[in-house]
Order: C-alpha cells, then sequence, then structure tokens
C-alpha cells in the first residue's frame, strides 16, 4: 500500500520536482500550537488517543516556532498576547501556514471587548478559519486536511517558499 | 440555602429579619463602641450581611475583625463604580470576609469619593489582598496605600485607561486596532497597515456601522 | 554551569580567594544552596557580581507548553537556581467583568463556559447558584440532584486531567494521553446531556436547560462502573514511580499558615492542611444529603497535592453513586416563570406560558431581582473556591459581577515557592498548582 506499489517493477517514477516537495510537505506538517483557551484543550483532544491527528502526518507538535510550518491559533487573543503571536509569526520560517481555529481568533466569538482582538486575519494572514466554540476535533482535523490541499497546490517559485 | 450560620453564642432567630427587634449582627455587637459607631448602615441579603462604612474607617474594623475577632480567610476585594447613579460617593470598595470555625460570611463596603486619591491596603493583615488589590488598581484606578507592588496586573503597563469604570466603553477606544499587518513579501516579513475592519454579521456585532446596516436593511424595499 | 566562567577575566583581583572546584560546587548545590548561600561560599564580591554577572533573566512563557496556558513567569536565575521569581498575568484578559455588566443576567451563563473550559459545568453551576441565591429562588429537587451529578462528573475530568498534565511535565507522556482517554468518557456523558463537549451553557437562571436523555443512568453507570480500575491504574503507575516522586516530593512546601493568608482553597488549600470545602461548609444544592469525607493532607508539597487530587476522585465518585441512588424524579426548571423559560410546548399552545416566555425574551422584561440587592455566593469548583458577587441595580442587567477565581488566589503565591529553588522544581510546582488562564485573567 505504500509508495513502491505505485512504482511498480521497474524501481523508478517520473514526478515532477514540485509535485514530490508538496507531498513530502503536505503529508508531514509539524504544527505549532499556539494554544490559549479552550479551543487549546480540544486541540490536545484532536492530539491524544481518540482522533489521533497522527494518521495524518500532523502529530509532530514542536513547542518551538523555528521548527514548525503550521501555527494553530486556537483560543482567544487578546491585547497582551498579540504581540507575542506577531513575534511567533515572524520566527517561523517559510513556508508556512496558518490555522485560525475557533469564533474567538477568527473573529473574536462573543467577546466584543475592550481588549480581545476582533480576528486575528487582521494582523497576520490567515489560511484556514475553522467555525465552533470550541470546534470539535474533527473540524480540526478537516481543518489539517484544507492546509494539505493547499500546500498540494503550492509552486515553488512563488513567493510563498522564500525564493 | 445560602445561610451563614450564626455563631453558637447568640440565640437562634435573633439575627431573622422577620423579628420586631433585631438585635445587632454579632459581629457588630462585637466591634468595640469607638469603631462601631463608624459603620453608616447594614445590608443584609439571603442571609449575608454587608456593613457600609466611609473610606479611611475600614482600616480599623478590618484590623479588628482580623486580631480579635479571628476572619483569618480574606476571599476577595473588589469594587463597584456607581457612575451616575444617586448614590453618596462614586466607589465602593468590597471586603468579602470568611471565619472558619463558624462558617461565617460578611462583606465590608467601604464607599470612596471620585477625588480622594487612595484607600488604606490590607496587604500587611492578609497576603491575599496582594494580588485583589493590584487587580483592584489596574480595573478601577484606585490606589491601596501601602501596597508594596501596585503595577497593573491584567492589562498592558501602557494601556490608557482603566476598563472597568462605567465611562469607559465596552469596545474600548480602538486600543485592539494598535498592531500592524505583520506579513511575509518575499524573503522577509514586512509590516503594512492592518486589514480594514470588516463590517458583517458575526463580526463587530453592534458596532454603529452595523446597526446602520440592519437599519438600512430592514426598511421596506421599494418595487 | 561552569561557575568560574566570566572571573577568570579578572584574577589579579580575586589573587586572595582560591577558585573553588567544580566538585565542591556540585557538594553546595546538593544541600540545595541559593544564590546568596553560594555567593558567601566562594567569596564573590559583591561589585564584582554586578560587573560581570552569572545571573540572566530567563522567560518562562507566556507560550511555553509547561504553562499549559498563557502564564509569563519572569525568573532571575544564577546557573540553574531561580533567585528572584516574578510572574505577569493578564495574557487572557477577555473582560468577562465588563461584558456582565451588558448582558443579562441569562445571557451571562454562556460566558461562563469559557472561564475554567477545562470544567465548564462547574462554573455554570456556580453562577446559577449565586443568581438564584440573589433572587431567592429554589431549584426543583431533580434539577439539584443532576447538578450535583454533572458538577462531580466534571470535577473528575478536570482532577484526572490536571494529574495527567502534571506527569506530563515530569516526564511521563503517557499518564497524559491515558487522562485525556478518561475525560473522553466524561464528555460523551456531557455531550449526551447539553450537546457541547467544552462549552456546555447547560444551567438555566432557575433551573437547566433540558432534562437528561433516557440513557443518561446507563451512561454514568457504565462510567462508574469502568472509571474506577482506571483510575487506580493511574495511581499505581504514578506512587510507585520513583522518578515522579522525587520531583515532587517535598517541594513547593506551603504550611497552613501561609495558605489561609494567601487564599488557598480547593484541593491546593486542603492540601496544606486548609480544611475548607464549600460543598460540606455552606451545603448548597443540597450536598448536605450526601454522605461524604473532605480529605485532607497535611505536607502542603506538589506530592500532596496530587495525593489530594486522586482522594477527592474517590469523594466524587462516591457522591455520583448516592446521588444517582436517589435520582429523584419530577421537573427540572423552577415552576415560576418569572424568572425562567416555560416549556416550549405549551409556549404553543398556552397564552400564560406565551406571554412569560415573551416577556423573559424581551429586553426590558426579563429577571429582575430587586434594586440594591448584592450578595457573595461561593461554590467548590476544582481548582478551589469560585465566588460571584452580584450586585443588582434592579434592571435587567447587573451593576457588577464580579469573580472571585480560585487560580486568582492559588497562583499568587507562585513566585514565593519557586525563588529558592531549581528551575526544573519550578515546573513541578506550577504543575501541581493547575492554573487555568481562562480563569485567572477573565
Amino acid at each position: 500500500m505504500g509508495l513502491e506499489s505505485m512504482i511498480g517493477g521497474e524501481g523508478f517514477l517520473t514526478t515532477k520536482i514540485n509535485d514530490l516537495v508538496n507531498w513530502g510537505r503536505k503529508n508531514a506538517l509539524w504544527p505549532m500550537p499556539f494554544g490559549t483557551a479552550c479551543c487549546a484543550i480540544e486541540m490536545m483532544a484532536t492530539f491524544s488517543g481518540r482522533y489521533d491527528i497522527s494518521r495524518f502526518g500532523a502529530e509532530v507538535v514542536r513547542f518551538t516556532p523555528r521548527q514548525s510550518d503550521l501555527l494553530i491559533v486556537s483560543g482567544r487573543i487578546c491585547l497582551k498576547m498579540m504581540p507575542v503571536l506577531q513575534k511567533i509569526y515572524r520566527q517561523m520560517p517559510e513556508p508556512k501556514w496558518v490555522i485560525s481555529m475557533g469564533a474567538c481568533a477568527s473573529c473574536g466569538g462573543v467577546f466584543d471587548t475592550y481588549t480581545m482582538i476582533q480576528g486575528v486575519d487582521q494582523f497576520i494572514p490567515v489560511d484556514v478559519y475553522v467555525p465552533g466554540c470550541p470546534p470539535r476535533p474533527e473540524s480540526l482535523l478537516d481543518a489539517v486536511f484544507e492546509v494539505q490541499k493547499i500546500v498540494s497546490g503550492e509552486k515553488l517559485d512563488s513567493g510563498k517558499h522564500g525564493s | 440555602m445560602s445561610d451563614d450560620t450564626p455563631p453558637p453564642e447568640t440565640p437562634p432567630g435573633d439575627a431573622s429579619p422577620s423579628n420586631q427587634q433585631p438585635a445587632p449582627h454579632p459581629v457588630r455587637a462585637a466591634l468595640p463602641p469607638l469603631i462601631e459607631s463608624r459603620i453608616l448602615d447594614e445590608v443584609t441579603h439571603g442571609g449575608q450581611t454587608g456593613f457600609i462604612v466611609r473610606t479611611p474607617d475600614q482600616r480599623a474594623i478590618l484590623e479588628h475583625l482580623r486580631f480579635e475577632q479571628n476572619f483569618e480567610f480574606l476571599k476577595d476585594i473588589t469594587a463597584i463604580d456607581f457612575l451616575g447613579r444617586d448614590t453618596i460617593e462614586r466607589f465602593q470598595v468590597v471586603y468579602v470576609l470568611y471565619r472558619i470555625p463558624d462558617k461565617l460570611n460578611i462583606r465590608l463596603h467601604a464607599w470612596l469619593p471620585e477625588e480622594v486619591e487612595s484607600v488604606p491596603s490590607v496587604v500587611d493583615l492578609w497576603d491575599s489582598a496582594r494580588w485583589s488589590e493590584r487587580e483592584t488598581h489596574d480595573m478601577f484606578g484606585i490606589v491601596f496605600d501601602g501596597n508594596p507592588d501596585l503595577r497593573r496586573l491584567l492589562m498592558p503597563e501602557d494601556f490608557p485607561a482603566f476598563p472597568l469604570l462605567k465611562d469607559y466603553p465596552l469596545k474600548g477606544r480602538g486600543e485592539r486596532r494598535q498592531f500592524p499587518l505583520v506579513r511575509p513579501r518575499g524573503n522577509e516579513m514586512v509590516e503594512d497597515a492592518p486589514l480594514p475592519y470588516p463590517v458583517s454579521i458575526g463580526r463587530g456585532m453592534h458596532t454603529p456601522e452595523y446597526v446602520e446596516e440592519v437599519q438600512r436593511e430592514s426598511k421596506p424595499r421599494k418595487k | 554551569m561552569n561557575p568560574n566562567r566570566g572571573k577568570s577575566k579578572a584574577p589579579d583581583r580575586r589573587a586572595s580567594a582560591p577558585l573553588p572546584s567544580k566538585r565542591t560546587l556540585e557538594k553546595e548545590l546538593s544541600k540545595g544552596a541559593t544564590g546568596e548561600h553560594l555567593k558567601s561560599v566562594f567569596q564573590v564580591e559583591e561589585e564584582q557580581d554586578e560587573e560581570d554577572s552569572q545571573r540572566l533573566i530567563m522567560n518562562f512563557g507566556p507560550q511555553h507548553p509547561a504553562t499549559h496556558g498563557t502564564l509569563r513567569n519572569i525568573f532571575t536565575i544564577e546557573g540553574e537556581t531561580i533567585v528572584e521569581a516574578d510572574v505577569e498575568i493578564g495574557f487572557l484578559h477577555t473582560g468577562f467583568e465588563k461584558l456582565a455588566e451588558h448582558m443579562t443576567y441569562q445571557q451571562w451563563v454562556t460566558v461562563t463556559d469559557r472561564m475554567n473550559y477545562l470544567s465548564a459545568i462547574n462554573n455554570n453551576v456556580g453562577y446559577a447558584v449565586a443568581v438564584e441565591e440573589l433572587l431567592g429562588i429554589e431549584v426543583p429537587p431533580r434539577c439539584q440532584a443532576l447538578r450535583v451529578i454533572m458538577s462531580e462528573l466534571s470535577r473528575i475530568g478536570d482532577h484526572v486531567l490536571c494529574v495527567g498534565l502534571q506527569a506530563m511535565d515530569l516526564g511521563a507522556f503517557s499518564v497524559m494521553l491515558w487522562a485525556f482517554e478518561k475525560r473522553e468518557m466524561v464528555y460523551d456523558i456531557i455531550e449526551a446531556v447539553c450537546g457541547a463537549r467544552l462549552t456546555t451553557s447547560w444551567t438555566r437562571v432557575g433551573g437547566i436547560m433540558r432534562d437528561v436523555p433516557p440513557n443518561f443512568a446507563d451512561e454514568v453507570y457504565r462510567f462508574l462502573e469502568l472509571f474506577p480500575p482506571l483510575h487506580a491504574e493511574i495511581h499505581y503507575m504514578l506512587k510507585t514511580n520513583r522518578i515522579f516522586k522525587d520531583r515532587v516530593q517535598g517541594v513547593g512546601v506551603v504550611d497552613t499558615e501561609t495558605a489561609l493568608s494567601w487564599g488557598l482553597s480547593g484541593p491546593i488549600g486542603r492540601a496544606s492542611g486548609v480544611d475548607l470545602d464549600v460543598r460540606r461548609d455552606k451545603p448548597y444544592l443540597g450536598y448536605d444529603q450526601y454522605n461524604f469525607e473532605v480529605p485532607i493532607q497535611d505536607s502542603g508539597d506538589s506530592w500532596a497535592r496530587y495525593l489530594q487530587r486522586m482522594d477527592e476522585i474517590e469523594q466524587s465518585l462516591e457522591i455520583i453513586r448516592q446521588a444517582m441512588a436517589t435520582l429523584p424524579s419530577g421537573p427540572v426548571v423552577h415552576e415560576d416563570f418569572k424568572t425562567s423559560l416555560p416549556k416550549k410546548q405549551a409556549v404553543y399552545t398556552d397564552m400564560e406560558s406565551l406571554i412569560h416566555h415573551f416577556k423573559l425574551v424581551m429586553l426590558g422584561h426579563g429577571i429582575r431581582p430587586e434594586e440594591g440587592a448584592s450578595i457573595y455566593s461561593s461554590t467548590e469548583a476544582p481548582c478551589g473556591e469560585l465566588g460571584f458577587f452580584v450586585v443588582s441595580d434592579g434592571s435587567d442587567t447587573p451593576l457588577r459581577i464580579r469573580i472571585r477565581p480560585p487560580s486568582f488566589y492559588n497562583y499568587a503565591i507562585f513566585p514565593r515557592l519557586v525563588e529558592g529553588g531549581m528551575i526544573s522544581d519550578s515546573v513541578a510546582i506550577l504543575s501541581s498548582f493547575h492554573v487555568i488562564a481562562g480563569e485567572l485573567d477573565r
């Protein structure tokens, strides 16, 4: 069921380097969990036994941004936290993708107050939004699939890869 | 449900509001007359009593309650802003105390005029006052005289306002739009002006723009 | 870290003082020597210490896996020893109390979920009890029993997760995975009851949102059957684990006097010998009908806090068993429809109910406690005593709601505890305190 079954008896295959790189990248996303509040607990539930994100190759959780390529912003982001989030986003190497998980990160949710950022997409680019308060683990898994779709469409000479 | 058991030395039923001649609350009765005379009023609701005083007086009462009446547990310190209401002063600083042996909860409300700079701190009586006074300072701008560490606690150091004051708007005064948009361009990260604040349902509910949009949309359309 | 690093630059000034050997240093450190002590041992002159200092400031958080949230600890360290500690909180400040002044009593239930998101039901129940005390109403017995069962289930989930995270921080990652597996059982019940896993919004002022589904009793009994062996398994895994015990025993000791003065409550206070439990001292929701003990420890270290949580889980299971055995039938909503919504079916068919529903939902006719009434009401949440100080001005929205967050008071003592210890001890202490940032910052 692996690669060898596709190659057949000949022992080689032809593909574009672009596709090969994207194939590797999308099946080995290393998430940086930027968890602050309730969504972080659901994110942890996604990483643990029952929902098991490692089935889709995204279980290598790195708590340092310099080793990750998928930023999962999960939870409320407030005035004090936004500079931290931006700093972490800056520290991540290219290429990188961002999931904004939950209503609070995406649009402020129920908290339309003086200290809450009304959507992190005003201040950092976001690729995939996950609705829900908090989203169920299945929703987060779906968002990871969406990111994988985006990754498989990337071009090597686009600005995304730091060229 | 909420009845705090009165101490055993008082006969039961004396503190009940149905009694025509209610005896003073046992805590109040145990105060020395000089301090007791400072108490302006007493509120009772749901079996819980609060004493109302003016601001520098609470220090003497709290000292007495801590050392003589054995209130070992300071549950909370907070404040209330009565802006625009018919009250004698603008602020009230509230202390919630608990006595463990007879499980008694009482509150102390201290009126604080707007122009008075500070209230005496109780950090030397209970250590738990350290952070609650800091938070009350952060949220209301009330200065606790004697608290060694009165920095802002929850809000950023450079935040220009005290958010729980009644004249501070719920949505702030634009502080939450102060950041640049960080995005990659080529090989480096650049800072841009933030994206415009979108006006749509679910985002920025009840903004003036949203209310205007709703009013515009809800008018009957011409054929 | 080599103690001589940086000092050798100026050998002429310190010619008289012999350079300490690495062995001496290790010996001193093993005695638990602090920075001040080390300075006296090695005769480091004060001015020289300022000139080329070994002290450095380390930020631990706000985004760090071991903080489990958004806490920022600023440690001044000398080698591995923390000389000075300071904490900065507010990275999750959301403005709950300000928001309360702009929402009706019934609406604000949804916001209380997001406070301690590990056990949202306890927050819901605490808030509902507070407003009911303010209004002076009592909910029906079935509602009380259901609230008790769900709170205790939620407490078990919270404690189990806390123990799992405590073990994970100290290296036992599998315990955390087990704990999450156990928590999923609690989630299943909560989801069956209210439709959401985390943010439940289950209670209403004057009742609960709806009666439990028909298979509720089966699910709970299944949980009561399956959970104790798993609980014993975790306990066996950790209590016989040499590494875990060495890391937590004797670390972060809080004595009873200090704990009282700093306002520690809940498992953390009881682990230090503070004999306080709101469920026993001021029984709400008919907790006095159930026969349970309040476990208490006396050593006050991280190990005691772990044991305390494990003991409390057993007591919670006991309460659930008793409450399930005596679960009464009847309505689950307070029958006075001035405060609680009538049944939807009745609204469709009955004029009176329609009017009640309409008035409660319209702004300006809802729940209105009497003007000037105020109450401080507390319940026992998994982290400690959760208090709500509610002041009414006679209108639909409260004048002020103040939350007494247990984590806030529990966390305030943390910098005092880690000073003089090692960096690795700070992790062992912090994870045993189980600080929930959403509740801490509100």
